[in-house]
């Protein structure tokens, strides 16, 4: 829990000079510009939003560009914590002033419901699609082919497979598959699948706070 | 010989060809055949096999090598905690260096191919069934 705090305090704390502005900001114009870092943080285009919300404010482009990226910048590693970890705490104890103490909690008051509620997940989405990760398989075709005659044999007879993956990476490849690999295969894939659920019911490789 | 590989015969089919062979004019004595026939039954499949190899010009799955970890936390994310398989596969035509793919599945995406594959087994002792 305390990481969360700490974490906030710290991205407040770079960002007061942000924050003195908040309090001049109405509420109407702060939650807008949540809702364009919200949706910065989903991975969705804000030029046309930001643009817009610099024409219907007094803030300079600079004070503007402050706020957006200090809120993205915060809001980013709170969302970084699971989600277990939450507690709607207001930083307290502390030795701010009452006026930037106010404005923290009034910036809590917009960032818990985002943190812990229904928005979580699509930031979530996004980011999970953001890491780093190898190709994965996105479509499988296969055809079994039986060779009846070749330039070597009168009567092959064989099966075979021929399978063409399409990736995620955008490459196609195409190979042939002789009977004995395919059941290699097979049985390999219902062994990972296998060790994976195993792996899922041994929690205690997990980190967890 | 050369029909005896390109026929593929079985010992019954070998024994009326080579008793032809020794009785044709100019043919094989008894003593070759004997040979000729105790060669075919010990390399058989073997010649088989590679006879069939040779008309595979495709890129063949060769080996498949994989391990299964677990994500523990990115930079976007404190705790991910799922499973994922790393599967490298070695691609690659007869006598050529061969290619090697490297794939990510998670749960869904392994029993989703596990479907796939039990489709094609499926489709497979079907044809059999019929021939």
């Amino acid at each position: 829990e305390n990481t969360f705090n700490f974490t906030m305090q710290k991205c407040v704390y770079v960002n007061v000079q942000g924050l003195q502005v908040f309090l001049f900001l109405k509420r109407s114009c702060f939650s807008f510009l949540f809702t364009v870092t919200v949706n910065a943080l989903e991975g969705k285009d804000c030029k046309e939003s930001v643009k817009l919300i610099a024409e219907s404010t007094n803030l300079s482009e600079e004070q503007l560009a402050f706020l957006i990226s200090g809120m993205y910048t915060l809001l980013r590693e709170a969302l970084r914590l699971p989600l277990s970890t939450f507690k709607q705490e207001v930083s307290s104890g502390n030795t701010w002033s009452p006026d930037k103490l106010k404005a923290v909690s009034d910036a809590s008051y917009h960032l818990n419901p985002i943190c812990q509620g229904g928005e979580r997940p699509a930031s979530e989405g996004t980011a999970l699609m953001q890491r780093s990760r190898l190709p994965s398989v996105q479509d499988l075709k296969w055809r079994v082919d039986v060779a009846i005659s070749t330039s070597s044999l009168a009567r092959a007879l064989q099966p075979s497979i021929l399978m063409m993956m399409k990736l995620s990476d955008g490459t196609a490849h195409r190979f042939e598959v002789p009977i004995a690999k395919f059941q290699e295969l097979r049985y390999n894939v219902a062994l990972i699948l296998k060790e994976m659920n195993d792996l899922e019911k041994r929690s205690i490789l997990k980190i967890q706070d | 010989f050369g029909r005896l590989l390109k026929t593929d015969m079985d010992l019954n089919q070998l024994e009326a060809f080579l008793t032809a062979q020794t009785k044709k004019q100019g043919g094989i004595t008894s003593d070759q055949a004997a040979v000729i026939a105790k060669f075919w039954k010990n390399h058989r499949i073997k010649i088989h096999e590679s006879l069939i190899n040779q008309s595979r010009w495709d890129n063949v799955l060769k080996n498949m090598n994989w391990r299964v970890d677990l994500k523990s936390q990115s930079r976007h994310i404190d705790q991910i905690n799922t499973p994922v398989a790393i599967v490298e596969m070695e691609l690659g035509k007869n006598g050529q260096e061969s290619e090697f793919l490297c794939l990510e599945f998670d749960e869904a995406k392994v029993s989703q191919m596990l479907k796939k594959l039990s489709e094609i087994e499926e489709s497979m002792t079907l044809l059999t069934q019929t021939a």
